[in-house]
């Protein structure tokens, strides 16, 4: 049985309130669902406590899971409103997903960054210093291997703002590199 | 957004550049491959982009990869939690008792028909599997000469590709332990409160296709083994 197919029987599972079901769909993806919230709030003891959130939400509403995306997709969504909850709480202000997504993170600027030994090292704290939102997509693309659709349906975003996001990102990717002395030659 | 002109123009070569990391990813759908690939047959300039994503992947995942694997048993707190929100729990068809003991959801665990090879023997069966899950643990966590503490301990994850497995009430400890020791598995954690072993099937780096074969030789004994699901 292949995995997809295994998690849907999994899921299956745990919408008849079957616990050891809840326990190994828990066991299979706790570690992409930490890490996936934990490169956007980036707070491990948050990332842990927001981890057994969604697999509590997973439990609760295990009966509302129509197949129509993968179970994995199904539960990023879910980790992904929890982080951006967590955001909301975390920064006490009205929230705008738009603008409060878009805070870039102030942990390392150009001049440290064009300091570093090598263009890998570089290139991955420009992946750091990404605004959230923009962050969390790549993450979503390369390291979760999501669709276009997938995607669509973890951020609750039309498919063509999806893949503008995604440009938007890279692009402000290769600024930083550039700004950080490292010319992509693009765009 | 590299658009000419006016802000809201998209070219074709911009709609291209959009699509290409879900085409080096191999995550585009049918029609938007060939749409690419006519478009890098017109414009071969645009497989420069290949290098930048290939760079990309590569910093992305490193990135997550530097995240460590959580501690081995979070699950217990978990299933702590949830027992303590069972109770306003919908289910389709809710539970006489609002705490089911150990001795219910082992019996819940017989019942479910997915489980071939388990088989429904009531309390008795159920005292048994717990009895003897307990030797089973000790006897073969000792024999593979790493002894794992029960659950409750917090532990680092085990290393290597883990699944968690039930054993039938009826196996033999020492088949148990034999049908590991032929396919070089171990047990590294469990018994849990439901019974289920964290056995250790393989090294970190197994394809899928290995990973499923292991499964499936777990499963192909249902003398022994009554439940097998990868974990990672």
């Amino acid at each position: 049985m292949d995995e997809t197919a295994e998690d849907q029987r999994l899921i299956a599972r745990v919408a008849r309130a079957d616990e050891p079901a809840l326990k190994a769909l828990f066991l299979r993806h706790q570690n992409r669902v930490f890490r996936f919230v934990q490169r956007i709030v980036r707070n491990e003891a948050v990332a842990d406590e927001l981890t057994n959130e969604v697999f509590l939400d997973v439990w609760q509403h295990a009966q509302s899971y129509e197949g129509r995306s993968s179970v994995t997709t199904w539960i990023l969504a879910m980790a992904h409103n929890r982080a951006v909850s967590a955001l909301r709480k975390r920064r006490e202000e009205a929230w705008d997903e738009d603008e409060a997504m878009h805070i870039p993170d102030g942990a390392d600027n150009s001049e440290v960054i064009v300091q570093k030994a090598d263009k890998g090292r570089a290139l991955r704290a420009c992946l750091d210093a990404l605004p959230a939102d923009q962050r969390e997509i790549m993450d979503l693309v390369y390291y979760h291997e999501r669709s276009i659709a997938e995607v669509s349906t973890i951020l609750g975003l039309p498919e063509g703002t999806v893949k503008t996001k995604m440009f938007n990102a890279r692009k402000r990717l290769s600024e930083l590199l550039k700004a950080a002395g490292v010319d992509r030659g693009w765009p | 957004m590299a658009m000419s002109g006016d802000r809201n123009v998209t070219t074709e070569r911009d709609e291209i550049e959009m699509l290409l990391p879900w085409y080096v990813m191999g995550r585009l759908d049918a029609a938007d491959v060939a749409r690419v690939e006519a478009a890098l047959a017109r414009d071969p300039s645009l497989e420069r982009q290949f290098r930048l994503i290939r760079e990309e992947f590569d910093e992305s995942v490193a990135g997550n990869a530097a995240i460590a694997d959580r501690p081995a048993n979070t699950a217990d707190r978990l299933m702590a939690d949830v027992a303590r929100r069972r109770q306003p729990v919908r289910r389709m068809a809710p539970r006489a008792a609002p705490q089911p003991s150990l001795w219910e959801r082992l019996g819940d665990l017989f019942a479910l028909p997915q489980m071939g090879g388990m088989r429904l023997a009531g309390a008795a069966a159920a005292l048994l599997i717990v009895v003897q899950a307990g030797v089973i643990g000790t006897m073969a966590v000792r024999q593979s000469g790493t002894f794992a503490p029960a659950s409750g301990v917090t532990e680092p994850a085990p290393r290597g590709t883990v699944a968690l497995v039930g054993f039938v009430d009826t196996a033999a400890t020492a088949a148990v332990i034999e049908l590991l020791a032929a396919h070089e598995m171990t047990i590294v954690d469990g018994p849990d409160a439901n019974g289920l072993f964290t056995v250790r099937i393989g090294p970190d780096h197994m394809d899928a296709a290995e990973r499923n074969a292991k499964i499936e030789t777990l499963k192909r004994r249902a003398d022994v083994v009554a439940v097998a699901v990868l974990l990672r």
